[in-house]
């Protein structure tokens, strides 16, 4: 009897290993021939796992790229980049008020610039967008239902301030970034209450950071001894200048998608999100060991420095962005940032995906735009001088063209020091652009410093709206 | 011996000279009152921008734009009526001006009148100096202006 009971052991253990080890042979793709796995592809078809949140919103994608909050009265500024916890509890609360701005209905036009600038230099919050809005696209994204005629038609900068002491109206300050004039919106929105975020989020020595204006580098002329020496470079009103060196983390980057061979289930998936069908697929290996994929609509093709593209074979034959029908500039658009999230995903799942606009959003009813982004880290977007991170080309609601760089940025330990912002001015002008004569902005970005990693570094952008990474 | 003496004081004399250059570069630490430069060409002081200014803040920041390559020494009067090097934990607050001509500098203000003088100097011996007299509105000023703020709101409310 119990050699019977060993035997009938044995033989469980045998017939459980035996299916045990066929499951997994089934399902490793390398098994079959490449690209082909039916029963692989019936697990992608049936989505057994279920999909992770989406981490990149249209909400998200709008993130402010930088809050100011300044107290004239207790000396202290502090400038906030998205990369913490607390400009997240900030960027909340503020966008809370530009709804309201956004459909006020006593906005009025400014009577001068003076106006904007005053209101830079007292207790107030200067919100700054990376990219430029139609004010109807912004306050869909904020879901707000808009009048049809807002005031301004494209944003980019508010300040919202407290500095009225008479009135109890908070008031927002919006510019237009197209023609630059200013329009004055009083908000409903208890002003105790913006009072006191103005004092819990300013907490830094206001001499850290000036604005321009407060040091008149804004205006050529003026000045003690006017006329005796030439202001070569005007600054806008608006430039925030860091007076003080400052430490901020180095940058690493992973490439996602090549670690001394492409990672085949990431490679998969970008295939599947694209609609490929992986049974069957013809593929080819480029001189350069690239891998390109062919379907009968498109093609796509790997890189080992981590770049995907896709390329529609026709206009008509791109990616559909969503079924309906008569989609709009801004339908399509939001469609785009879900798809990259869901791309993301589904290659990449568990990764976060930090990402932020570089190209600014329109609806000038075209049906072929295009929409690119850049990745960021510490608040801080990661400037690639050869492409941004992601380039998506759309035409009538379709993808044409989609690149992508398959790639994670993390800060790390190391730390850099980064000049003033005045020194960085003194480099643009005599290494790079000695005929720079405006700069209308000048920001931290990370620039690639060699191997995997990235250092802090600033750029600027000119009066004639060129970007350079100063330095580079 | 006596020529052994002899190369010690041509080593020693070697030494004065070529230090003497060094130590003639750096900004002298203590000026006079009526300190006023060789020319008025070297810096446009932009804030303040009148020779007698009024401020409530504190955390003040000097700025200007001059000639690049121009050293900027910011000096304070004291008690005996001379000028002494400003410094900042430790370091003098003086930079050479870059190539975009900008200048600004942190300093921090009393309460009352600040004497302030700009020094200026070009490697080719010109010199210009600026005096700013900067005065600080005190907090129990500050607090009697708003007082008088909020009685004519209540006044007209």
């Amino acid at each position: 009897m119990k050699k019977e009971s060993v035997k009938t052991c044995l033989l469980v253990f045998l017939v459980c290993s035996s299916i045990f080890l066929t499951i997994h042979k089934w399902y490793r793709e390398k098994l079959w021939p490449d690209g082909y796995n039916f029963f692989a592809t019936i697990g992608n078809h049936l989505r057994l796992t279920p999909p992770l949140k989406s981490t990149l919103t249209k909400e998200s994608v709008s993130y402010p790229k930088r809050i100011t909050v300044s107290n004239i009265e207790t000396e202290k500024r502090s400038v906030y980049m998205p990369d913490s916890s607390r400009a997240t509890e900030l960027t909340a609360q503020v966008k809370e008020i530009l709804r309201n701005a956004l459909v006020s209905d006593n906005v009025t036009v400014a009577e001068d610039s003076a106006q904007w600038e005053n209101a830079l230099q007292s207790k107030s919050i200067y919100v700054e967008y990376p990219v430029a809005f139609d004010t109807a696209i912004f306050a869909s994204i904020l879901e707000l239902e808009l009048s049809p005629t807002p005031a301004a038609k494209l944003v980019r900068e508010f300040i919202i301030s407290g500095a009225d002491t008479v009135s109890s109206a908070v008031t927002v300050y919006v510019r237009d970034a197209g023609t630059g004039q200013v329009y004055v919106a009083p908000v409903r929105y208890d002003k105790q209450q913006l009072i006191s975020m103005i004092d819990t989020y300013a907490t830094d020595s206001i001499g850290d950071h000036r604005f321009s204006v407060e040091l008149k580098f804004n205006d050529a002329g003026g000045g003690i001894n006017d006329g005796q020496v030439q202001q070569s470079v005007v600054l806008s009103p608006n430039v925030l200048l860091a007076l003080r060196e400052q430490p901020y983390p180095m940058v690493k980057e992973t490439n996602l998608l090549f670690d001394h061979e492409y990672k085949e289930e990431l490679v998969q998936n970008i295939l599947i999100a694209f609609g490929f069908n992986t049974s069957g697929i013809r593929r080819y290996v480029e001189s350069d060991n690239s891998l390109v994929y062919v379907e009968n609509y498109g093609t796509i093709k790997l890189h080992e420095n981590g770049w995907m593209e896709y390329r529609a074979l026709d206009a008509e034959k791109g990616f559909a962005l969503s079924a309906e029908s008569g989609a709009t500039q801004y339908d399509s658009f939001i469609s785009a940032i879900d798809f990259v999230n869901s791309l993301w995903e589904e290659a990449v799942p568990g990764i976060p995906l930090n990402l932020n606009l570089s190209s600014n959003v329109t609806d000038e009813k075209n049906k072929a735009f295009s929409v690119y982004l850049d990745y960021s880290a510490g608040g801080a977007k990661i400037s690639d001088p050869v492409s941004h991170a992601i380039e998506i080309q759309i035409v009538n609601n379709r993808i044409v063209s989609y690149k992508q760089k398959f790639a994670y940025f993390e800060t790390t330990d190391e730390m850099a020091r980064y000049s003033t912002a005045i020194d960085a001015i003194n480099l643009l002008l005599s290494q790079q652009r000695p005929d720079v004569t405006q700069i209308n902005d000048i920001f931290m970005v990370y620039d690639f410093s060699g191997s995997t990693l990235w250092r802090p570094t600033w750029a600027a952008r000119t009066g004639s709206g060129e970007e350079f990474v100063i330095g580079h | 011996m006596r020529r052994f003496y002899k190369s010690i004081l041509t080593a020693v004399l070697a030494l004065v000279i070529c230090v003497l250059p060094l130590c003639s570069f750096a900004s002298p630490e203590v000026l006079p009152a009526s300190y006023g430069g060789t020319v008025d060409y070297l810096i446009n002081i932009k804030n303040p921008d009148t020779v007698t200014s009024t401020t409530s803040t504190r955390t003040y920041v000097l700025s200007a734009v001059g000639l690049p390559g121009t050293t900027v020494t910011l000096y304070s009067m004291g008690a005996d009526g001379q000028y002494y090097k400003m410094y900042a934990d430790g370091v003098a607050l003086e930079s050479v001006i870059g190539a975009s001509g900008l200048y600004a500098q942190q300093i921090t203000l009393l309460d009352g009148t600040n004497t302030i003088l700009v020094r200026c100097a070009t490697d080719a011996g010109e010199e210009q100096g600026v005096h700013l007299y900067i005065n600080l509105l005190g907090q129990g000023f500050l607090d009697k202006l708003k007082a008088f703020t909020v009685d004519i709101t209540n006044t007209f409310n």
